[in-house]
């Protein structure tokens, strides 16, 4: 698996941020009722990449290809079954209390928020979970809020919120703590094309606040758009791993898109 | 007052700030009902109702003619509901609200994420006990001497503080069961049956008095009934004692639990399976 150098140059001298090397996760799940029968599921097969600091690293697959369990596995909710995977040089097992304050993250969908509570009350308690400062929190809300757009409906229920401003809260959740680096796990899952690009230019803002991206995403062109290098996983393997440009360049068609080249990456039509 | 003098009293404030807080918009999150019909309906509608049927089956079994034995039992049982239903269920509702990977990836330490949760069900099960009062001495003809009240309060506070303790250790299942239903309707009929509100624990088998001391309320029941025949709480201090005893080690043994099913979660990949 070759990678482009252009993308490369950039991160010498660089320790990454994250690193992930022969990781595997198998889940064990039992059948039947009285003669139970346990079944084992490879999420994932061995996949190793870095990410450096301040990049956008694109996470590509179809379902189930395990882009949420590496992402569980980085964010400190998973276990591997073996192999490596670091945040910080820390062991995302074993040493999550030192990662825990320095990440943040979101799944996408419109879970993850309590909808009885305002917006307002859902950053509030966040903001005491994460011990920021009581002094400190009216300032940061009120910036946050302004951030996502959110400020004229920020006392409002978040039952009342449409999909795409549950998204844009959870965003602002996701800043709290400042992190150095946020997972996006498909967050413009269900997002109209409006709250789509809005969403995207908030991961810009957030890139060009030095902040390390990983994101997951169907939408190719989003990806296209945003990320600075992909890894392109199916069935529980890395398929490749290059920046757009060097993906692009892999397909047997002549000005492929991303999406082209995901579809022959994926179905074995290319050799990555 | 100098500025720094005032950073630092804020600065010592936060977590008792923080605390409450935490508390509050947890109940409200998971837990708040949506208005006060809603709240005297489910809250404490149906708990009294239930007060109102086990005093009187009890009293027709055991064929006393005053009530107070058994109404008091029962309405201390009610707290079965915030401790069960509220803070038993609570990991289990951050599960299905997709919040609970939100608190476990949070540098909080556990302490911080699981205790405030108890906080205003405690008061929340001792207005619902008390209301349980109001009602048995308005149709059932409960007294209550003045000069008891303060003990009596004191006794009841106790009994709820240990009930949700008792919630606590059922809610740390919801780390790894989906399906906790189960377990709670064990977790209140256990109360109704072994804390001996319905059922004089002298008449059960050995081992059953066993597990029904280890039980939260059962002191309480009998501490707040010596209270209404008219004895001295001083007289009974090791029952007040004894229930906060109780009480401490179901919420030590909680945040241990916590810990623990959290591990193993993690290792089952659990904490988000539906």
């Amino acid at each position: 698996m070759s990678q482009s150098s252009t993308k490369r140059e950039l991160h010498i001298g660089k320790l990454p941020v994250i690193s992930v090397k022969d990781l595997k996760r198998t889940y064990q799940t039992k059948v039947g009722l009285l003669n139970q029968e346990k079944k084992s599921v490879e999420a994932l097969k061995g996949i190793s990449f870095e990410i450096y600091p301040g990049e956008i690293f694109g996470l590509l697959g179809p379902n189930g290809a395990g882009k949420t369990t590496t992402i569980k596995i980085l964010t400190t909710l998973l276990a591997p079954t073996s192999g490596e995977a670091k945040v910080f040089g820390c062991d995302a097992f074993g040493e999550e209390k030192k990662i825990r304050p320095r990440i943040n993250f979101i799944f996408g969908g419109e879970r993850s928020l309590y909808w009885r509570l305002s917006g307002e009350d859902n950053l509030k308690y966040f903001a005491d979970i994460y011990k920021i400062p009581r002094a400190k929190q009216p300032e940061l809300l009120n910036r946050l809020f302004d951030q996502v757009g959110l400020s004229d409906v920020r006392k409002h229920k978040v039952e009342t919120y449409s999909k795409g401003m549950k998204q844009r809260l959870q965003i602002a959740r996701a800043l709290l703590n400042n992190p150095e680096i946020i997972f996006l796990d498909e967050p413009s899952l269900g997002l109209d094309p409006v709250g789509a690009r809005a969403l995207k230019q908030m991961i810009r803002d957030i890139s060009a606040q030095g902040k390390t991206v990983l994101l997951t995403t169907h939408y190719m062109q989003e990806a296209d758009e945003l990320c600075d290098r992909i890894a392109i996983i199916s069935g529980g393997e890395m398929v490749a791993l290059d920046t757009v440009e060097g993906l692009k360049s892999k397909a047997n068609t002549a000005n492929a898109s991303l999406e082209d080249v995901y579809v022959q990456l994926v179905n074995g039509e290319v050799a990555s | 007052m100098t500025k720094n003098s005032t950073i630092l009293r804020v600065a010592w404030a936060d977590p008792f700030k923080r605390l409450i807080r935490k508390a509050t918009l947890s109940y409200k999150g998971l837990f708040g009902v949506m208005n006060w019909q809603q709240y005297l309906m489910v809250n404490l509608g149906s708990p009294i109702m239930q007060m109102l049927c086990f005093t009187l089956v009890a009293n027709y079994v055991y064929g006393y003619t005053d009530l107070s034995k058994w109404l008091i039992g029962n309405a201390l049982v009610m707290t079965y509901f915030n401790a069960v239903f509220g803070v038993g269920s609570q990991l289990s509702a951050e599960r299905n609200s997709g919040t609970l990977k939100l608190l476990i990836a949070s540098p909080s330490d556990r302490i911080g994420i699981f205790l405030p949760r108890a906080i205003l069900h405690i008061f929340d099960g001792l207005f619902a006990v008390i209301l349980g009062f109001v009602v048995g001495a308005i149709f059932l003809g409960f007294t209550l001497p003045l000069v008891t009240w303060p003990a009596f309060l004191l006794a009841l506070l106790v009994a709820s503080f240990s009930a949700m303790a008792f919630g606590l250790i059922i809610s740390c299942l919801g780390l790894l069961s989906r399906d906790l239903n189960l377990i709670l309707n064990i977790a209140s009929m256990s109360m109704l049956g072994l804390t001996g509100a319905n059922f004089p624990i002298e008449r059960m088998p050995v081992w059953l008095q066993t597990i029904s001391h280890a039980m939260p309320l059962t002191r309480s029941i009998e501490l707040c009934r010596a209270l209404q025949a008219g004895e001295v709480l001083s007289a009974h201090m090791n029952l007040l004692y004894g229930e906060v005893l109780v009480g401490m080690a179901l919420m030590f043994v909680g945040v241990l639990l916590f810990s623990f099913m959290e591990k193993i979660a993690v290792k089952r990949g659990a904490l988000e399976m539906f």
